[in-house]
């Protein structure tokens, strides 16, 4: 009955209104409020986002008609600006969810409706539905519980996301498996989400992003194995080849190219690259699995235990060289042996014999074997082929660079999880190194000295750490001699500034809710200053004030990955920055020395009560910081562009970098600190952006809305900074910094004329009234191509322009120095 | 005015301390003390530098004075001040008067940790007058020829703002310490713990491991000593990952992530 009606509807000869027909019908039935509701956007729905959508719509908002006509009209009428938040590709779960629920809980739809477009694109639908169904029966019992179930904002959300993933994600686990590759190989790797593959291109270990065979520990048993397995390659040396040392085949080894690996330049010296690669990747392999359970009898144990079923199904090929192979494939992976025939056991014998005997070989040595022993299996495959030159020949070639986009056919069905070389997936940095490695190597050996690949390798990467290291110092130093010339601030506390008021909803401006904040919060006037009447505007500016959504941790957890180093030096050197005054505590009962003053005054009481006074110590304490620092970013879309030190680093992302350096220093040695952002349209509408408050924690929360921090629109400074003097004064603290981070272009072309002149004269203004107050203001320029009127600008408060993110902890350091102390 | 200074039985050292050279270190440090040169102990946290000192105290017969610097320590800390007993004003020497007095090895261990100021009253023994200005006494001690300055410090986690003055630095002779190499750690992870060899050569191993994260997650590598620590938690029966997870992970570090890496380290081997 009702695929019959389906298909009624379905049929193209059927008039367009008449697919609106049952709805109109139910819903003319149940309440005309509704009705008129959808006629009005139903047509609005069909033009601007599609005639699907539209459809859904109208059975949605009828279905619920059914049920109850006043939910029906709040639906009909909300919908339409939902749904434009929610992704094209989603749209359809978005609809079937929404349906599910009006014929289960109608009552939780608003909620749903709401919070639905920010999670559809976080889960698959079935994870979804489940999570949906558990935050529809919370709002049986309270729908704010609800709604910040639905928003995952609440403990509970995060518990249920988590159980919602079965098995292993590796962004949960990427950094203990960095940690843990590092300690095996000693070397400064990297694990990285690989697209599904396990490899390593002899810098880094990529893995798979998720892992889920066995839905247990073992998922996690298969990561450990596969980053031993990818680190064990550089433990083990397979990327430390060195050809020199490796038997020459009669035409000899081919000349390295530029970027070229010793591996890929090994690869290309073969007909066959494919065989010839799969073939030194299963000696291989068989080599550093047999270092690995050597060296680490617990990987030896989970190898056992996950190993086969890693490799997944094995096919039986007839083809002789692919059985070859794959007989090879199980002897090493210590499967079910495969039978073979007299010739291609000829072929395989002195491979497989080298097999037995991987533990004791080097790479060099494994190489050599598979030059002598890829003659056998390639025979094959000729032969097979009644002496035609084989097709694979042409065609099956390896990715080079150069050659990209060609085919690439392996003689070996893939095992279904396994880590590989992958000397080619090496990037531009990365092959730079080899080139570099390369020429030390030719250097010392102009020089009559050996040089290992390995120690050349390593030599590439002290180099790096040097060259690092001295600009950071550089940076120290310009930084100091740049500080000499500005003074610290000083002034009376004067005029308290900011007025506050409550203003008129954001929803009233026009402006569309912003994804990335979750609940707009209060609101604040300000005043402006006005070069052209030479006086504040009062009750100017409204500063919307909002809080970061929690987002990704990958930016964060990247960042600290690479600036680790800076980080630490950076705590060291804010840990070294103690006070060198002290402060002397008297009439303390015990302590370093007597205070003869007290003494002399006691025994002239002692004498005269005969009761002996006993505070008669005194004792120098180190004086302590007492600080409270703010970090203002400007998110203003100027800051989407390229810095101008070239590259492709933005601004705004080298804010970002900057201040989860900052922030993990800060949090390290203790100190108060505060992050917030801003941008806007218009002085009714300068949003300012909460990614962590005083009181927040620093914590994986906190960094994710830091790294929630994103270009928007324009941004008004002044108010922005009124705004941030504000908040800083609220919070007790001895000294109180404020520090804003821009790319030095206050402008706002909202509906009025923020720009040039005015907006830097207001930003001034903003500036010297925070001082007045006692917030010390500091102003970091991202961009060198600031014009001169930076120095009007932030002259009086002091600023520096710097172009690396590597500069600005040392310009930080340096301003704590001056001010905090 | 009373003086009170500390008996020498106080700091006499009676059992030989187990000690394993691992370089010339033992030859140096003799011949420093015959020639009555202050010696500079370099190397990171449990490496066997306090251990070293007491075993060459032993060694030459002489007490040994320890102070273990830290930023609030004063220079009357170490020279000794007055106390007040019913009306009467004692004197009571602090451990440097008191090494002095005794002709004893002083040794201030972590001395970077003490503040400039304070350091600057070690000058005048440290060279060639060999003397112990005490103004509160007006008194000048001159040290013995059995009297010996050792400091120590850990170059590994100071920072380069917090290193040692030149002027200090440049009065000692130095001697530098590291973890002793595998097969000398596990002798002594074996005679400290009264472990088997097998299971301390599996130690030194996850010891090694984790010292590979020194400055790449971690701030200072697992100490000898903790090895130790641990050796006598297995040698008395403790299942081993629990061991190592008292004695190794929760001891390096609080980070959650690198807590599970560093387990996952002893998995390797347990």
């Amino acid at each position: 009955m009702r695929a019959a009606s389906t298909r009624f509807f379905d049929d193209a000869t059927v008039p367009p209104w008449a697919k609106d027909l049952a709805p109109m019908v139910r819903l003319a039935r149940a309440d005309t409020a509704a009705l008129r509701a959808w006629m009005r956007y139903r047509a609005a729905i069909r033009d601007g986002i599609g005639e699907a959508e539209a459809e859904s719509y109208g059975r949605l908002v009828a279905r619920v008609a059914m049920r109850d006509g006043e939910l029906a009209r709040v639906v009909a009428v909300t919908i339409p600006d939902h749904i434009a938040r929610v992704p094209m590709s989603r749209r359809g779960v978005y609809f079937r969810l929404l349906e599910e629920v009006a014929g289960s809980r109608p009552e939780a739809l608003a909620v749903l409706a709401r919070t639905l477009p920010d999670l559809v694109d976080t889960m698959d639908e079935d994870r979804l539905r489940r999570f949906v169904v558990q935050g529809v029966e919370i709002h049986a019992e309270s729908h704010q519980r609800a709604e910040s179930f639905l928003k995952k904002e609440s403990d509970a959300a995060h518990a249920a996301v988590k159980a919602l993933h079965a098995g292993v994600r590796l962004a949960d686990v990427s950094r203990t498996l960095t940690l843990y590759a590092r300690a095996h190989c000693g070397e400064d790797v990297q694990v990285r989400a690989g697209k599904g593959k396990a490899f390593s291109d002899g810098h880094h270990v990529y893995l798979p992003e998720h892992v889920e065979k066995f839905g247990d520990e073992r998922d996690f048993a298969v990561y450990r194995v596969l980053t031993a397995v990818g680190a064990g390659y550089l433990e083990f040396g397979t990327f430390d080849l060195d050809l020199a040392r490796v038997p020459a085949p009669a035409a000899g080894w081919p000349d390295a190219a530029e970027g070229e690996s010793e591996l890929e330049r090994y690869f290309r010296a073969f007909g066959n690259r494919s065989l010839a690669r799969e073939i030194f990747q299963l000696l291989e392999d068989a080599r550093v699995e047999a270092r690995l359970r050597e060296e680490y009898p617990g990987i030896a144990r989970d190898l056992g235990a996950v190993g086969p079923t890693l490799r997944g199904q094995r096919p039986a090929p007839e083809a002789p060289a692919a059985r070859a192979v794959e007989a090879l494939a199980r002897e090493a992976w210590g499967l079910e042996p495969l039978p073979v025939n007299e010739e291609i056991a000829l072929a395989l014998a002195p491979l497989r014999e080298a097999l037995r005997r991987a533990g004791a070989l080097d790479v060099n040595e494994v190489a050599r074997v598979v030059s002598e022993g890829y003659a056998g299996v390639e025979g094959l495959m000729l032969r097979a082929k009644d002496g035609k030159p084989p097709r694979s020949q042409g065609s099956e070639r390896l990715r080079m660079p150069g050659d990209r986009g060609e085919p690439q056919e392996s003689p070996l069905a893939p095992p279904e999880l396994g880590a590989r070389i992958a000397p080619e997936e090496a990037g531009a940095e990365e092959r730079q190194r080899e080139d570099e490695a390369r020429r030390l190597r030719e250097e010392a050996a102009n020089r009559g000295e050996q040089l290992s690949a390995a120690e050349a390798r390593e030599r590439v990467r002290e180099q790096e750490r040097r060259r690092r290291e001295l600009m950071e110092q550089t940076a120290y130093a310009q930084m100091e001699a740049m500080l000499d010339r500005h003074r610290p601030p000083g002034g009376a506390l004067v005029d308290p500034g900011a007025e506050r008021d409550d203003a008129p909803p954001a929803a009233a401006t026009g402006i569309p809710q912003d994804p990335d904040v979750v609940a707009t919060g209060r609101n604040f006037l300000y005043r402006e200053w006005d070069a052209t009447i030479n006086d504040h505007k009062p009750r100017w500016v409204v500063v919307r004030e909002s809080r970061l959504r929690e987002g990704d941790r990958s930016f964060v957890d990247e960042v600290m990955e690479r600036e680790r180093h800076a980080i630490e030096r950076l705590r060291r050197r804010f840990e070294a920055l103690r006070p060198e005054g002290r402060t002397m505590i008297r009439g303390l009962t015990d302590g370093d020395e007597l205070d003869i003053d007290r003494v002399i005054d006691g025994a002239v009481t002692g004498r005269i009560t005969g009761d002996f006074p006993d505070r008669v110590y005194r004792r120098a304490l180190p004086e302590r910081r007492d600080v409270a620092v703010s970090f203002l970013l400007d998110m203003s879309s100027s800051t989407n562009e390229a810095t101008a030190a070239g590259g492709q680093r933005r601004v705004i992302d080298v804010e970002k970098e900057a201040l989860i350096v900052i922030a993990e220093a800060l949090h390290a040695i203790g100190d108060a600190f505060s992050i917030y952002g801003f941008s806007g349209y218009g002085r009714d509408h300068v949003a300012f952006y909460v990614a962590k408050e005083f009181r927040d924690a620093w914590d994986d929360r906190a960094r994710e809305r830091v790294g929630r921090i994103s270009f928007k629109m324009e941004n008004r400074d002044g108010a922005a900074i009124r705004h941030a003097t504000r908040k800083l004064l609220a919070e007790p603290a001895r000294t109180r910094l404020l520090f804003l981070l821009s790319d030095g272009k206050p402008l706002d072309c909202g509906c009025d004329h923020y720009y040039d002149r005015y907006a830097q004269e207001d930003t001034k203004a903003a500036l010297r009234e925070a001082r007045r107050e006692g917030v010390h203001p500091f102003c970091i320029t991202v961009d060198p191509t600031g014009p001169g009127y930076l120095k009007r600008m932030y002259g009086e408060v002091g600023y520096c322009v710097i172009d690396r993110v590597e500069m600005l902890p040392a310009q930080i350091v340096n301003v704590y120095r001056r001010l905090a102390l | 005015m009373r003086q009170l200074t500390p008996s020498v039985e106080d700091y006499t050292i009676h059992r030989e301390p187990f000690y394993r050279a691992v370089a010339d270190e033992i030859d140096i440090f003799e011949n420093a003390w015959k020639a009555r040169l202050p010696v500079l102990l370099k190397g990171p946290t449990g490496c066997g530098k306090t251990r070293f000192v007491s075993h060459m105290a032993h060694r030459l017969g002489r007490p040994m004075v320890t102070v273990a610097c830290h930023e609030d320590l004063s220079a009357s800390d170490l020279l000794g001040r007055y106390l007040l007993t019913g009306d009467e004003t004692v004197w009571v020497d602090g451990p440097l008067t008191t090494a002095v007095r005794h002709g004893a090895i002083v040794y201030l261990d972590e001395v970077v940790e003490a503040r400039k100021d304070t350091l600057v009253v070690i000058h005048p023994l440290t060279d060639d007058r060999r003397i112990l200005p005490i103004d509160r006494l007006a008194t000048v001690l001159e040290a013995p020829a059995e009297f010996m300055m050792v400091v120590s410090y850990n170059p590994g986690y100071q920072s380069v703002l917090k290193e040692l003055k030149p002027s200090t630095r440049q009065r000692f002779l130095s001697v530098d310490f590291r973890y002793p190499p595998p097969d000398i750690e596990r002798e002594i992870v074996q005679r400290e713990s009264c472990l088997d060899a097998e299971r301390a050569g599996r130690l030194v191993k996850i010891g090694e491991k984790i010292r590979n994260l020194t400055d790449r997650g971690l701030e200072e590598g697992v100490s000898t000593r903790l090895l130790v620590y641990c050796g006598k938690l297995l040698a008395q029966g403790v299942e081993p990952r629990s061991a190592c997870r008292a004695a190794f992970t929760r001891t390096l570090t609080d980070d959650r992530d690198l807590g599970r890496t560093i387990d996952e380290i002893v998995a390797d081997y347990f």
